[in-house]
């Protein structure tokens, strides 16, 4: 077969640098999920975010800049944030949105593309990602949340306790010892809470993350990439959709996927935004970690969804633009 | 027993984990994974998930956080099914101690095949941005160019005596000869200068030292005497590298060892050339020595 050959040694190399990549960042991810559920009182969230649902997905499609997080971390954050109260539609919108609208990825974005107009590239990337994430809350504020959250999210969350920090007097109470003292836990308690949180989040995770390394490093290393990919440049719908299913495959983080977008030279730019604009918001190994928090229906039409979506506006940019 | 086992699981998954991250960033293993700037996270990261193990081992037999109301929503309750089964092991446990322990820390030719192997600087990170984490214009020479060389982040041969080139080193040290006459140069500085007739300059006619992987040369070689040094170019971590090339011109008087064949580690001494072939400026290095080495300690190039 001339476009396959699979090496396991080369598979194992790409399976484990993808991990190791991802890994530290997917942990910083749970330990917030974790510091999040032992120290934010439940609905405290819906309380911060503006009343008016138009506005509080347009806040949270910026929230990213001030929480930056990227596509693996999100999701065990987002989860929690669900079970804390969070509106679906903000949620969906910062999920979507924080692994592009990121100073990180602004930086390694103007990076990659120096010397070919960095700056209009950066800024598409930019508002595309934001204007696809606000879009898709907008929908999703439109729809039953039975329909998009798994039975587990939507139950809500009981309000257990009232402050923030409340000491217990006792500084050295085991977890035994607060069962009789429920509303105020210790600081330590809660961090040692956090960790635990934390340590099954990132398990759970985890699972899903092996699983979509696993078809990335497949498709990174056996898969022949000039044999597949190449021919398809030179027509701007087939450049386009050919990129974003390659990003889809390679499921790579988003603070580094503009060095690869950027090196293919032989494709327009609407192929290389859609790269960059679909592959921190939809790819195989996120597809897999999505069915922690969505249903398996809902996960299937976003998916399509921006997959078609993003490749539209992305023609429709390149071909608008002098 | 199973909830022993179950509840001995997820400490000795994290203990996996963190060892393994904590072992391959010990070892220097790492450096074939993952670009320097990615490794102290991975170093973080073992040392944390091995507390977490410990912390989860330690709190075990404790009453769930979640039954406290220390926690909202029980992580022991609400993870996915797919954990509770059998392919948690399956998936967490034994993939990654496979790959660990049977992975040789560097692609083979298949690598070359699938993802093609580029012979010029667009498939390098875009020249300006390289150029920009280099050297202040007024230290190249008196008509400096816009934008400097590249110069490695790390020594191309770990055996020479020659500290590698850092962002604070002059220029001038970078093009000062070893002791046998030679500048030390990777394939990625020649691919860049090629591209911009600025950078060229301070390269032309300059005797250099170069390691790579070799492979024959099936294209440019009408004579037949080329091949290609090959090296792995990281963005961040191995599942991105480019395997980038320069071609190597030996005369018949210089055969290539009987020891050199396809992927193995090669060093080249050469003059530095940039011949316009086929409307395009491309570096070639015209052989004076060939010999064999043993893969340097850093096999990627940032």
């Amino acid at each position: 077969m001339s476009w396959f050959s699979f090496n396991p040694h080369d598979f194992s190399i790409s399976f484990l640098s993808i991990l190791f990549e991802g890994v530290p960042y997917l942990f910083l991810g749970t330990l917030l999920s974790g510091l999040i559920d032992a120290f934010l009182p439940a609905q405290a969230l819906e309380r911060w975010l503006p009343k008016n649902a138009a506005l509080a997905i347009g806040v949270a499609g910026v929230l990213g800049f001030f929480l930056p997080m990227c596509e693996c971390g999100v999701i065990p954050v987002i989860r929690r944030m669900l079970k804390k109260g969070l509106p679906i539609a903000p949620a969906v919108t910062y999920l979507l949105a924080s692994p592009i609208i990121n100073p990180v990825v602004a930086l390694s974005t103007y990076a990659a593309f120096r010397g070919q107009e960095p700056a209009t590239v950066l800024a598409f990337r930019m508002i595309l990602g934001f204007l696809i994430a606000c879009v898709f809350g907008a929908i999703v504020l439109r729809l039953p949340k039975q329909e998009i959250l798994l039975p587990n999210l939507l139950e809500p969350a009981p309000q257990r306790y009232t402050s923030l920090f409340a000491v217990l007097p006792d500084d050295s109470a085991t977890l035994d010892d607060l069962t009789a003292n429920e509303p105020r836990a210790t600081v330590r308690s809660r961090l040692l809470a956090a960790l635990r949180t934390a340590s099954f989040d990132f398990l759970d995770v985890a699972f899903y993350l092996v699983a979509g390394a696993m078809l990335a490093a497949l498709f990174n290393t056996a898969i022949h990439r000039e044999a597949v990919v190449l021919p398809l440049a030179s027509n701007i719908w087939l450049a386009t959709y050919s990129l974003e299913g390659l990003a889809s495959i390679l499921s790579l983080c988003s603070t580094s996927d503009a060095f690869i977008a950027a090196n293919f030279v032989a494709f327009p730019l609407a192929a290389k935004l859609a790269f960059m604009v679909l592959g921190p918001m939809m790819d195989v190994k996120l597809f897999l970690m999505y069915g922690l928090v969505f249903r398996k229906k809902f996960t299937v039409a976003m998916a399509a969804s921006l997959f078609v979506g993003i490749g539209l506006l992305c023609i429709f940019v390149a071909k608008t633009l002098p | 027993m199973k909830t022993k086992i179950a509840s001995l699981l997820a400490p000795i998954t994290l203990l996996e984990w963190g060892g393994i991250l904590l072992y391959f960033y010990l070892s220097g293993r790492l450096s074939a994974f993952l670009h320097p700037s990615f490794r102290p996270q991975v170093l973080i990261a073992g040392i944390v998930l091995v507390l977490c193990a410990i912390t989860l081992f330690l709190t075990r037999n404790q009453k769930a956080a979640c039954e406290c109301g220390i926690v909202e929503n029980c992580p022991e309750q609400t993870r996915s099914p797919l954990i509770s089964s059998w392919l948690f092991p399956i998936m967490l446990l034994l993939p990654l101690a496979i790959a660990a322990t049977f992975t040789r820390d560097a692609y083979g030719s298949n690598i070359l095949a699938t993802r093609g192997i580029a012979d010029s600087a667009v498939a390098l990170p875009s020249l300006a941005d390289k150029m920009s984490k280099t050297l202040p214009v007024s230290k190249m020479t008196a008509t400096a160019p816009t934008i400097e060389p590249a110069l490695p982040d790390t020594n191309p041969n770990a055996s020479s005596t020659t500290p590698p080139p850092t962002e604070d080193t002059p220029a001038e040290d970078f093009f000062k000869p070893d002791a046998h006459g030679n500048i030390q140069v990777n394939v990625a500085d020649l691919l860049y200068a090629a591209a911009e007739p600025t950078l060229r300059k301070p390269f032309v006619g300059k005797s250099a030292e170069i390691v790579g992987q070799f492979m024959p040369a099936k294209g440019n070689n009408p004579a037949g005497n080329r091949f290609k040094l090959v090296r792995l170019f990281m963005t961040c971590c191995a599942a991105d590298a480019q395997p980038v090339s320069l071609l190597i011109e030996h005369d018949t008087a210089l055969p290539i060892p009987a020891k050199v064949s396809d992927m193995v580690w090669t060093k080249v001494v050469g003059d530095i050339s940039f011949p316009i072939e086929n409307g395009r400026t491309i570096a070639v290095i015209k052989a004076k020595k060939i010999e064999p080495i043993e893969p340097p300690e850093e096999t990627m190039l940032y």
